[in-house]
């Protein structure tokens, strides 16, 4: 879902992003919902967004906010999906938005695939997080394992 | 050539007879070969750690056969199964292309050939064969989509029942035998691994088991779950 980045200084796959649209999303706007056709990624660079997911029934599911520079979506832009979540601006946020048909061509870029599946990487990673958050704000007992870190 | 635990170890990928059916070995054959060329083979009994959560990264593990239980745990200790890698799957590939700590444990569940490829050589073969990202790609989605498919069932489920519900007809929809209308499918977890799955207690697993089986909805035989009342199973799932 959300991939948090350390500024990426490789030429090849930041050119990429910089050369794509600019986008501007105001306070309170939403990027895009859950369920929509992903067409694309983003990369945010500046501002704050929070990232939910809803069931019909039971509500909305917060999964927290995301500081720049981060990647967004790139799991279910590639993988051709609907965004598996909703994320909207809790400010002004700057970024870039990369369409589906180019991270697809840089998946078949010597210079650029590798960058893009550490990006997706991230994403899993940050998954991950997500799904231990939520497992220990929703019960259960503890079990007897300690977490190695 | 046999080994002891009753099936034939594939030593070399290029002739392997399930490539085509193995995901990540799916490619064409000239990619194969370097495969080959980068990869460990090796044979270990079920139990077996491949790694452990925490553990350095060294590299990727392709499940040649059987099954892995995947499985992290969260801060206050909670051990959560993410799912249970199937034969064909890459274990170990977040980490290794991250280059961070390996953030499960992957345990396997039956007696199974493992294919070790190490984090430099794989770094390689992926950067230089841009079939082979794909298939990495793939693998990272379908990781991405198991801790997401988690998610909803632990945080968007209102009680455990629906959440059990939830994680049985999830179960029903892989079931691969139908017999007119029920369905059926073998269930390999003890009950403490279906808690951890849902992030609930063995106690409640258990109990909930018991009141579905007594109102029909479903039936156990041995190690075979049957969905008898499919309706009412989706209705406890809050669909």
């Amino acid at each position: 879902m959300v991939a948090q980045e350390s500024t990426d200084k490789k030429g090849g796959w930041n050119q990429v992003v910089t050369a794509q649209e600019q986008v501007f999303f105001p306070s309170g706007s939403v990027l895009f919902k859950e369920g929509e056709k992903a067409a694309g990624a983003y990369l945010i660079v500046t501002g704050e967004v929070t990232t939910s997911m809803e069931a019909p029934t039971k509500g909305t599911l917060s999964l927290g906010t995301v500081q720049p520079p981060a990647y967004i979506a790139l799991v279910d832009s590639l993988a051709g999906d609907r965004y598996s979540c909703t994320t909207r601006a809790v400010r002004d946020t700057k970024g870039f938005f990369i369409p589906r048909e180019v991270l697809v061509d840089c998946m078949a870029d010597h210079e650029k695939n590798l960058t893009l599946l550490q990006a997706l990487a991230n994403e899993v990673s940050a998954s991950y997080h997500e799904l231990r958050t939520v497992r220990d704000k929703f019960g259960g007992r503890s079990v007897t394992r300690k977490r190695i870190s | 050539m046999k080994s002891p635990y009753g099936f034939d170890i594939q030593e070399n990928c290029v002739t392997c007879p399930f490539r085509e059916s193995r995901e990540f070995c799916n490619v064409a054959p000239g990619v194969l070969q370097q495969l080959q060329g980068i990869k460990f083979t090796s044979v270990y009994p079920a139990g077996t750690l491949l790694y452990i959560e925490g553990q350095a990264p060294r590299g990727v593990f392709i499940l040649c056969n059987g099954r892995a239980k995947v499985s992290t745990s969260s801060k206050q200790g909670k051990v959560i199964i993410l799912k249970v890698a199937q034969q064909g799957e890459v274990l170990g590939l977040e980490a290794t292309l991250g280059n961070r700590a390996y953030e499960e444990t992957a345990e396997l569940l039956d007696s199974c050939q493992v294919n070790f490829i190490p984090g430099k050589q794989l770094l390689r073969y992926l950067t230089e064969n841009s079939e082979a990202t794909l298939k990495a790609a793939a693998q990272l989605t379908n990781d991405c989509r198991s801790a997401q498919e988690g998610i909803r069932c632990i945080g968007l489920s209102g009680t455990v029942e629906e959440k059990l519900a939830r994680l049985l007809l999830a179960w029903v929809t892989n079931a691969h035998e139908h017999h007119k209308d029920e369905k059926r499918f073998k269930v390999p977890y003890k009950h403490e691994e279906i808690a951890q799955m849902i992030g609930s207690t063995r106690e409640t697993v258990t109990r909930i088991l018991g009141a579905l089986k007594k109102k029909k909805v479903i039936e156990i035989k041995g190690a075979t779950l049957i969905v008898k009342d499919s309706d009412l199973l989706k209705k406890l799932a809050g669909e």
